[in-house]
């Protein structure tokens, strides 16, 4: 049965859909629409019937047939029992299950099962014992089989169209309206058309007829008001779940009743056994299974009872059994239709309870949440007598109190409002009803736990008796506290804002759309000398200057949200001069985001930009002067080398000459010369090298000043060395200890920075000459700015005299103490000049001397 | 074969004077041609002025060349020589007052064959000249006469 319901249900959907994809005039719509699958007015519900059932993929066709053959062959079925069952009459019944399966397989499935039904119906006849021939046999079957398909149509139909369909039996009015149009009136055209049958095939006749057509009319009803339940509800399958919790109770329910039946309907327990009232016990099992376990509990034990009954009855046991059976089938037929309309009718009034109490405390649940979520709570004050008064938890929640803690006072409430407000509220409520006005309603301040103050807005209805005596208040508090602290935040900010803009020393400038002023701050009309009436309605492009024109109008409300853009342009002052602006603008947006104009914050830069114009052109001067300098340098560097060159060349002719013929004399003329004459000639010879040496020196010096530096990184331990190895090698018998750190790096020019060496370090040798032992030392000092030095703990200097150290030609010694040029240490200090370093001495007569320089890196 | 001669530019006749002797105490004062500057040195080499006619194969073994010289300098001389395919390979010495780095570098890159300065003190003079002259007369495998 399941799976053939399966198949037709399915079989339907398919068969609605494919009438649902074609275009239909209204009417045929609502045609179509009583083919609807009863018990599943919300279409979606079938589908997962539809993916679950296990033959989706069987031939469409062959199932629907499946279910045809098989609808027909349980109402055979059906009928055959009732048949059996029929104690007068061979075609008529008392007991009809055949009506219910056929108003149920309607109700589940639609009309369009009524061959099946018809096709069951006169099978049954057909094959009904019978003493007639085959023709008015047949004439009589298919009387009774239209019959009894016209009865279920009509049924089915007129509960659909006045009894919710196959929803007949969850609501106490439809099931009053089934009972009486498809139970009671439908069911009617059966009896009538089937007896009619009969009575014309002359199987009846005219004596029997009335009681012939109550015993089948009571028996279709019977079928329709039990069967069709039992089958309509337990294969709704869209049922409440099952109450788990229940099931005991449910079991023992069913156990009970059986053992009740049993008695009920046993022979050998009871001896009076045509007393009505015997069927009475049974009534509270349907009351309780009414209560308890909705229609289909009920419908349940309705069937229950029946199948018990029926067969006790036939068995001429019960309350029912009397000596003509067909009596006592009408009268079982009879409390079964009171049975199950009452238990049906029990049922669905506890569910249409249960379901009011459902959507009740939902409602309750959904306000107080409403309650909750708006800071919201309710109250009431008696007026008259104890004036007690009873908050709901939320009122006690909003002023901080826990839930039962206000005591109903008034007392209390007042100590709850702020001092300050404590009158005004009472005045309020005093004077509503003094005027005798119902609405009240104050806002006031009050104290939370804890000393913080919170806002509240009351409103309260007074109810007056009949005499106009006030009687009751009842209220709502609403906590205004957070949108009261949005609220002044808002107000501060605005404040903030407004003397922001008021005091700002960048100018404001709110335009709209076109450009046009809509607001100025005070400082727009000090930088440019307009009254705040003279910019109103002025544009920005009236002001700007006409060369900036095109460039500010470019640029002119591109800024996207949430940047601004920055630009530099001038505007026209009041006096007509021009004034360099920063500007920088943004978007202004409405609260629906359109844009309504631009904010420009105006920041006069006319002194900044004249400094600027001033250092730029203090810049082409400087560099105009710097060229003129720099030709003049070349010039005189020209002018040097040409020098340098010419002495070089020529200055060192005429010493040659000296020299050269003084030898030639002393070589020549040597005997013809007393002592004093060859002394002169060698004086001479000898200031001929001593001019050659300086002219040699001087030469050198000038080369440090010439030439461009190529700068690099420089390891000076290891320059320090190869000139400490020369100096070694060269006076082999000197005892001085040079000490070089390693790894001192420098960046400059290597020929300079080895010039700088050999010179400190022969500066060094040279005057540690006249002790036995020295020490020469090269290293870096650990000071914040290291400085190179060379030390040594020779003669030293006098500190006093230090100034002259670097001078050309500048000596400190004596040429007969230690030779030299006194060049040496100017050709230094020319050599760091060039890299931008520092030399000094520091030293001490016959105390050594330390040389320092710093290389600062290229 | 020609006499080995030397051909002196030197417009400072002191300095002739020193060299010569200098030359002298080495034993190679041979055949030593003085021109007194470098239009005369060229004169000579070319065959041109007042040596118009000279035969230019016969070419000294040496020039000592000094770089400050009338109407033509040492450097030009130097260069022209070098151009010349007849002197292109004629050994020629710098011998000059000066040893600024530019002279010297711009002697090597002309083709001098060597670059000595001028001591002012004339013992170191008359060694290096008289070594030089030495060294170019004696030792020196000169290129052979092209005929």
């Amino acid at each position: 049965m399941p799976e053939c319901l399966t198949t037709l249900g399915r079989n339907r959907l398919d068969f609605e859909r494919s009438t649902y994809s074609i275009p239909a005039a209204p009417k045929s719509a609502g045609r179509l629409k009583s083919f609807q699958f009863p018990l599943n007015t919300d279409g979606e519900s079938c589908n997962p019937w539809l993916v679950k059932s296990p033959i989706i993929a069987v031939n469409r066709t062959a199932s629907t047939l499946v279910g045809f053959v098989a609808l027909t062959g349980i109402y055979f079925g059906c009928g055959k029992l009732g048949l059996a069952l029929a104690p007068h009459y061979s075609s008529i019944s008392p007991i009809w299950p055949a009506t219910g399966v056929a108003l149920a397989a309607m109700l589940i499935f639609g009309k369009r099962v009524w061959p099946a039904i018809f096709i069951g119906a006169l099978l049954v006849n057909l094959t009904a014992v019978s003493a007639v021939h085959f023709w008015p046999k047949l004439f009589q079957a298919m009387g009774i089989a239209t019959g009894n398909t016209l009865e279920a149509l009509a049924g089915a139909w007129l509960a659909n169209r006045f009894a919710d369909g196959g929803r007949a039996f969850e609501r106490v009015a439809s099931i009053f309206r089934y009972t009486l149009l498809t139970g009671a009136l439908a069911t009617m055209l059966s009896a009538t058309i089937g007896t009619m049958s009969l009575w014309t095939c002359g199987l009846l006749s005219g004596a029997q007829f009335p009681h012939a057509w109550l015993t089948w009319w009571l028996g279709d009803m019977g079928g329709a008001v039990t069967v069709a339940p039992l089958i309509v509800i337990w294969s709704a399958h869209q049922q409440p779940p099952p109450h788990w919790r229940r099931l005991p109770e449910f079991v023992a329910l069913i156990v009970l009743l059986i053992c009740a039946l049993q008695l009920t309907f046993s022979t050998s327990f009871l001896f009076w056994k045509t007393s009505h009232s015997l069927a009475l016990p049974l009534i509270p099992f349907l009351i309780w299974a009414g209560l308890r376990f909705e229609a289909r509990g009920a419908i349940l034990v309705v069937f229950l009872m029946s199948c018990f009954a029926v067969v006790g009855t036939l068995h001429g046991i019960g309350p029912f059994a009397h000596s003509d059976q067909n009596t006592s089938l009408l009268l079982l037929q009879n409390f079964m239709c009171v049975s199950s309309v009452a238990g049906l009718v029990l049922a669905a009034a506890t569910a249409e309870r249960d379901s009011a109490e459902t959507a009740l405390r939902d409602t309750n649940d959904q306000l107080q949440l409403a309650l909750a979520a708006s800071r919201t709570g309710t109250w009431t004050r008696e007026l008259m007598g104890s004036r007690r008064g009873q908050w709901s938890a939320q009122v006690e929640a909003i002023f901080g109190l826990n839930s039962g803690e206000f005591d109903g006072s008034e007392e209390m409430f007042y100590s709850l409002v702020h001092p300050e407000d404590r009158n005004r509220v009472r005045k309020a409520i005093v004077d509503t009803i003094s005027a005798g006005e119902q609405e009240v309603e104050v806002e006031y301040r009050f104290l939370r736990r804890g000393g913080t103050v919170g806002w509240m807005l009351s409103r309260g209805r007074i109810i007056y008796d009949a005499n106009g005596k006030p009687l009751q208040i009842v209220g709502v508090d609403i906590d205004l506290t957070s949108r009261r602290e949005t609220e002044m935040a808002l107000v501060k900010s605005e404040e903030r804002f407004r003397r922001l803009i008021a005091t700002a020393n960048e100018g404001i400038w709110e335009v709209d759309t076109n450009a046009r002023t809509m607001h100025v701050n005070p400082r727009m009309t000090e930088i440019f000398g307009y009254t705040a009436q003279e910019f109103a309605g002025c544009s920005v492009f009236e002001l700007v200057h006409p060369d900036d024109l095109s460039r500010v109008k470019a640029g002119w409300g591109t800024p996207m949200d949430g940047q601004s853009e920055h630009s530099e342009w001038r505007l026209r002052r009041k006096n007509g001069d021009y004034a360099w602006i920063a500007a920088s603008t943004s978007t202004l947006r409405d609260e629906t985001g359109m844009a309504i104009g631009m904010l420009a914050m105006i920041t006069d830069i006319t002194e900044r930009k004249q400094a600027e114009a001033h250092v730029r052109q203090l810049n082409t001067e400087l560099e105009h002067r710097v060229q003129q300098r720099t030709a003049q340098l070349e010039g005189i560097n020209k002018e040097l080398e040409a020098f340098c060159y010419s002495v070089s060349h020529d200055l060192r002719a005429p010493l040659r000459t000296i020299r050269g013929f003084s030898e030639v004399v002393l070589e020549h003329y040597g005997p013809q010369l007393d002592d004093r004459g060859r002394d002169f000639l060698r004086r001479t010879s000898e200031a001929g090298i001593q001019m050659d040496k300086l002219i040699e020196d001087l030469l050198k010096l000038s080369r440090v000043t010439r030439g461009e530096i190529q700068s690099r990184q420089v390891n000076l331990s290891d320059l320090a060395q190869i000139v400490a190895d020369e100096l070694k090698r060269a006076e082999p018998g000197r005892a001085v200890e040079i000490i070089i750190a390693p790894d001192l790096v420098a960046t400059g020019d290597e020929r300079l920075l080895r010039l700088v060496l050999d010179n400190l370090l022969r500066n060094a040798w040279k005057f540690t000459g006249k002790h036995p032992r020295a020490r020469i030392e090269f290293g870096r000092t650990t000071d914040e700015a290291p400085a190179f030095f060379v030390r040594d703990d020779g003669a030293g200097f006098d500190m006093a005299f230090a100034g002259k150290l670097f001078g050309v030609f500048q000596r400190l010694h004596n040429p007969s103490e230690f030779p030299g040029s006194g060049v040496g240490l100017a050709i230094v200090q020319r050599a760091i000049n060039r890299h931008g370093g520092r030399v000094w001495a520091e030293g001490a007569v016959e105390s050594g001397a330390t040389f320092y320089f710093t290389v600062p890196g290229f | 074969m020609s006499k080995k001669t030397i051909l002196l530019v030197e417009d400072n006749a002191n300095d002739e004077f020193l060299t010569l002797r200098a030359l002298r105490k080495y034993n190679v004062a041979n055949d030593v041609v003085i021109a007194r500057d470098g239009a005369e040195a060229l004169d000579y080499l070319f065959g041109t002025g007042t040596y118009e006619g000279r035969d230019v194969k016969d070419l000294p073994i040496v020039v000592l060349l000094d770089l400050k010289l009338p109407k033509i300098d040492g450097l030009e001389v130097l260069r022209r020589v070098r151009e010349n395919e007849n002197t292109r390979l004629l050994p020629v010495v710098i011998l000059t007052s000066s040893n600024e780095e530019r002279d010297v570098i711009s002697g090597y890159k002309l083709g001098t064959n060597s670059y000595v300065q001028k001591p002012v003190d004339f013992t170191a003079f008359v060694d290096a000249v008289g070594q030089l002259g030495l060294y170019w007369m004696m030792l020196n495998e000169p290129l052979p006469q092209q005929k």
